[in-house]
């Protein structure tokens, strides 16, 4: 399996806008899959936030890339949960 | 004008005279109140330990931060104030301060008073020549001696006083104004404590606005040691692709792994 993570941090207000483990391998759901995902996710995230809730997105609602982000500003202080994401 | 004849009278006295004297000191005293309003917050709960284990290297590097290592924080002033991390209890402090300058002054006085007593003695001169030059006779020279031996008298006398009311001064003095001292110290004290209080309420006013400051130098730190820990751990996975930029207080980082 291969994953694409991402973060953005914001000094400004000082919260963690995005911080996304993405599934980009094109593996199979499965259990197995899951939870090799939920492992790294739980590696990832345990740097950034300690009992990081990790939520599973759905596909088409994944965040996009951080260097695409536009930020309104109703949307700027926004501290978003660790997420899983899978294809 | 011929040859100028002396006339000298010696007067003498005897004194037995009371005197009375205070003696007074002043002592001026400054000091700074500082009203102080304090606010705290935990990290430990919010902040992963890999982060918080880089945010200590990432402050000892970062200019303005300052390790106290009697009381192991970090430091970092602001104008009005400072922002503190503990890293024993990570937890971050705001401190807001007002300072004003206090000033004080106490009296202290201490009556003194003898006798001035034995004699007294002084000499007049007076002068005349033997044509009567100026009109002056020997008893005009006389009458001029007498009344100079009586103002040397007067003199000598208030001199002698003089002398008891500096030997006075120098006796008494010291505790004089070691009084005078201590009514200034607990009187700056006081004073100091109540302008702290008043300050106080100012210093609890101007928290918010310290507050966004210290959190913004912190969190400035706390992005950099996001990078830090990310990149790491990144690069010890051996990861791909890894991209981090740095823009505006946004750090945005990208990168994947085979797992």
């Amino acid at each position: 399996m291969r994953v694409r993570v991402r973060f953005r941090y914001n000094a400004e207000t000082g919260e963690v806008e995005a911080f996304v483990v993405e599934d980009v391998g094109g593996t199979r759901h499965g259990r197995d899959h899951d939870a090799v995902h939920d492992a790294v996710t739980s590696d990832v995230a345990r740097i950034i936030e300690q009992n990081a809730l990790i939520e599973e997105v759905p596909q088409g609602q994944m965040p996009a890339p951080p260097r695409r982000i536009q930020r309104p500003a109703d949307e700027a202080t926004a501290e978003r949960p660790a997420q899983r994401l899978d294809e | 004008m011929c040859n100028p004849r002396r006339v000298r009278v010696r007067a003498t006295r005897q004194l037995a005279q009371a005197w009375e004297h205070e003696i007074r000191r002043t002592v001026r005293r400054s000091g700074a109140a500082v009203g102080e309003a304090r606010v705290r917050e935990p990290l430990g709960s919010s902040v992963g330990a890999p982060t918080l284990a880089a945010l200590e290297s990432v402050l000892d590097a970062t200019p303005g931060w300052e390790h106290h290592e009697n009381d192991d924080t970090y430091r970092h002033d602001i104008d009005g104030g400072m922002v503190v991390y503990y890293p024993a209890t990570r937890e971050l402090e705001i401190v807001a301060t007002v300072t004003d300058q206090v000033e004080v002054s106490a009296d202290a006085s201490a009556r003194v008073g003898g006798d001035l007593v034995g004699a007294v003695e002084a000499e007049g001169v007076g002068t005349y020549y033997d044509d009567n030059w100026g009109g002056i006779t020997p008893e005009d020279a006389e009458r001029a001696a007498q009344a100079a031996a009586q103002e040397a008298l007067h003199a000598a006398t208030r001199e002698r006083e003089e002398r008891e009311r500096a030997q006075a001064e120098q006796r008494e003095g010291g505790a004089v104004e070691s009084q005078a001292e201590e009514r200034a110290r607990a009187a700056l004290a006081a004073a100091t404590v109540a302008r702290a209080e008043q300050l106080r309420a100012d210093a609890a006013a101007r928290l918010t606005a310290i507050g966004i400051q210290g959190r913004n130098l912190f969190n400035q730190a706390l992005a950099t040691a996001y990078r830090d820990a990310i990149l790491a751990f990144a690069r010890a996975r051996h990861a791909e692709g890894i991209n981090c930029t740095e823009n505006d207080g946004i750090v945005d980082i990208e990168f994947e792994l085979q797992v």
